[in-house]
């Protein structure tokens, strides 16, 4: 009777645990949707706006506008939650089917990644349309707006591909730290991480002057590292729930 | 690759794990045969759950050996996938439905049986378009069960796996079990409280209580291994004398004992002249005498 036949090419790789992050489409619907939804808001605060006597085009028109945070707004809260759900509610079913904790993490990265990859991608088709369409023909500030860059497809790109990245792995982290410890083990982790960023800061307060935006870019590169390692870390020694 | 029906799939040397003071498992060595269905059994709280997710991987032992075909399982990527073990309280992504269910294990299960999947679906009856975490508790199992026997692991783990499973269900899963064991060998480990139902499952049987295994050995060996003996309490103690009580129940004159060792002839003619009834025990009262607390029982029966 022949029972174990081991091979390592049965092993479960990190391309399988994304490609079960990806089964259900939501991820990628999701963007559409909350996207479609800023666009619709954006646009009925100009209508108001113009009923209240504001001229498209004008100068404080497109300063107010390009002020549009909406994006800001939608988009995180989701990706936060996702962040949690990629890693405490599929890590068990990896687990279960066969997957090791490291294989899990990375394809869950490879997930992320993919996902602000898309996002980015997703915006900087947007930004082009608006531009292409001289703000949708009406005057409307969605992408074309400060937080992205004031219509630089580089920054845009930068600040939404390491924005989307940042609050999916930090959501994942927090979920490791569930899984791990129950419900103290999120709090512990926030609470640490608002002291050291504080200290952080109150370190850096003499450097401010001399502040370039790329900082952003390897602080949030530091964070999103960190992060990973925390997932790695905690689920290591983590039992699922 | 390898090939280890000669060799126990399972092996534990020494395996504690702890949670905190408590001990889940203390110092357990256990081997589990390759090719054949073993079953867990043991009271709530025992160890079961623990020793399984130990042995597939999902928790690491605090101290003590684990090898599984060969292998220590825990972040070993090739025996890890070897192994399916779907918890009784699986979690789901929370809007996964069946169809996502069935389209993920194929991508981690390379033996995966479509066909026996389908017919599984279908004998459960389970719904498509709910949300899996809406499942009622014998729909989760029968999911479970859906991905234990379909995934065709060398080493398939089932813990509890006929929670709110009705009759006939249960009745289906056990023939469907061994139906597709016998055409598909592979190492069985099941926990289970219906002892007396899936018995005729069970090719070994490793007893646990808190934390340690008390019994490990075949089911043919272990069902003759103790006896029953019941009668007026003076003819019972006298009949059973120094032999090891493993429980004892007394209602008024009348005792009850459950005793190590098999009943041999000279026994049965004592017990015949005494008026004392002795039947061989079953798993299910080895399992219940071995969860009573030994000296308690050693107690019982000399008070």
């Amino acid at each position: 009777m022949t029972t174990a036949t081991l091979d390592r090419s049965d092993a479960v790789t990190p391309l399988n645990v994304t490609r079960l992050h990806f089964i259900e489409s939501s991820p990628l619907r999701a963007p559409l949707g909350i996207m479609a939804v800023v666009f619709a808001l954006t646009a009925i605060i100009a209508l108001v706006f113009w009923r209240l006597g504001s001229v498209p085009g004008s100068t404080v028109w497109v300063e107010s506008s390009m002020s549009n945070p909406a994006v800001l707004w939608a988009l995180p809260g989701f990706f936060g939650w996702l962040g949690v759900q990629t890693v405490a509610l599929t890590f068990p079913l990896a687990l279960s089917l066969g997957s090791t904790r490291r294989t899990f993490v990375l394809g869950t990265v490879f997930m992320h990644v993919t996902l602000a990859v898309y996002v980015t991608v997703l915006l900087l088709v947007l930004l082009a349309l608006e531009k292409a369409t001289n703000q949708w023909f009406v005057g409307l500030y969605v992408t074309n707006v400060f937080i992205l860059g004031s219509g630089d497809p580089v920054q845009l790109a930068a600040t939404a591909f390491f924005g989307v990245l940042l609050v999916l792995s930090v959501g994942g982290a927090f979920a490791a730290a569930w899984v791990r410890f129950g419900s103290i083990g999120p709090t512990v982790l926030a609470v640490t991480t608002v002291l050291a960023l504080g200290a952080l800061a109150v370190l850096l307060v003499p450097v401010f002057s001399s502040f370039q935006p790329w900082w952003l870019v390897v602080a949030a590169a530091t964070m999103i590292a960190l992060s990973v390692l925390a997932q790695y870390l905690f689920l290591l020694r983590a039992t699922a729930r | 690759m390898t090939d280890d029906s000669a060799a126990p799939a399972v092996r534990l040397h020494g395996v504690t794990r702890s949670f905190r003071r408590v001990n889940a498992l203390d110092n357990v060595t256990l081997d589990i045969q390759a090719g054949a269905i073993t079953g867990l059994l043991g009271r709530n709280g025992a160890g079961k759950t623990t020793l399984m997710s130990i042995i597939a991987g999902h928790d690491r032992a605090t101290s003590g050996s684990v090898e599984v075909h060969g292998h220590d399982p825990f972040e070993n990527a090739p025996t890890m996938a070897a192994v399916s073990l779907v918890r009784d309280n699986q979690r789901y992504p929370d809007s996964f439905t069946l169809a996502n269910v069935l389209t993920a294990a194929p991508l981690f299960h390379k033996r995966w049986d479509r066909a026996l999947a389908d017919e599984l679906v279908a004998a459960f009856r389970l719904p498509a378009k709910t949300a899996v975490k809406k499942y009622s508790r014998g729909q989760m199992s029968s999911l479970g069960i859906v991905l234990g026997l379909a995934s065709r692991a060398p080493l398939t783990i089932f813990d509890e796996p006929y929670l709110g499973l009705d009759a006939t269900a249960r009745r289906f899963f056990y023939d469907v079990l061994m139906r597709d064991y016998l055409e598909h060998p592979r190492t069985i480990l099941l926990s289970t409280h219906l002892i007396d139902e899936m018995e005729p499952l069970l090719e070994h049987v490793v007893i646990l209580e808190a934390g340690r295994i008390v019994r490990a050995a075949a089911a043919d060996d272990l069902r003759g291994s103790a006896m029953n003996v019941s009668g007026l309490t003076t003819a019972v103690d006298a009949l059973v004398g120094d032999r090891r009580v493993l429980q004892s129940r007394r209602i008024g004159a009348l005792s009850s004992l459950v005793v190590d060792g098999p009943a041999d002839d000279r026994l049965r003619s004592d017990a015949a002249r005494a008026g004392v009834e002795i039947t061989p025990a079953s798993l299910q009262d080895l399992v219940a005498a071995y969860g009573v607390d030994e000296s308690a029982a050693l107690e019982g029966a000399r008070s």
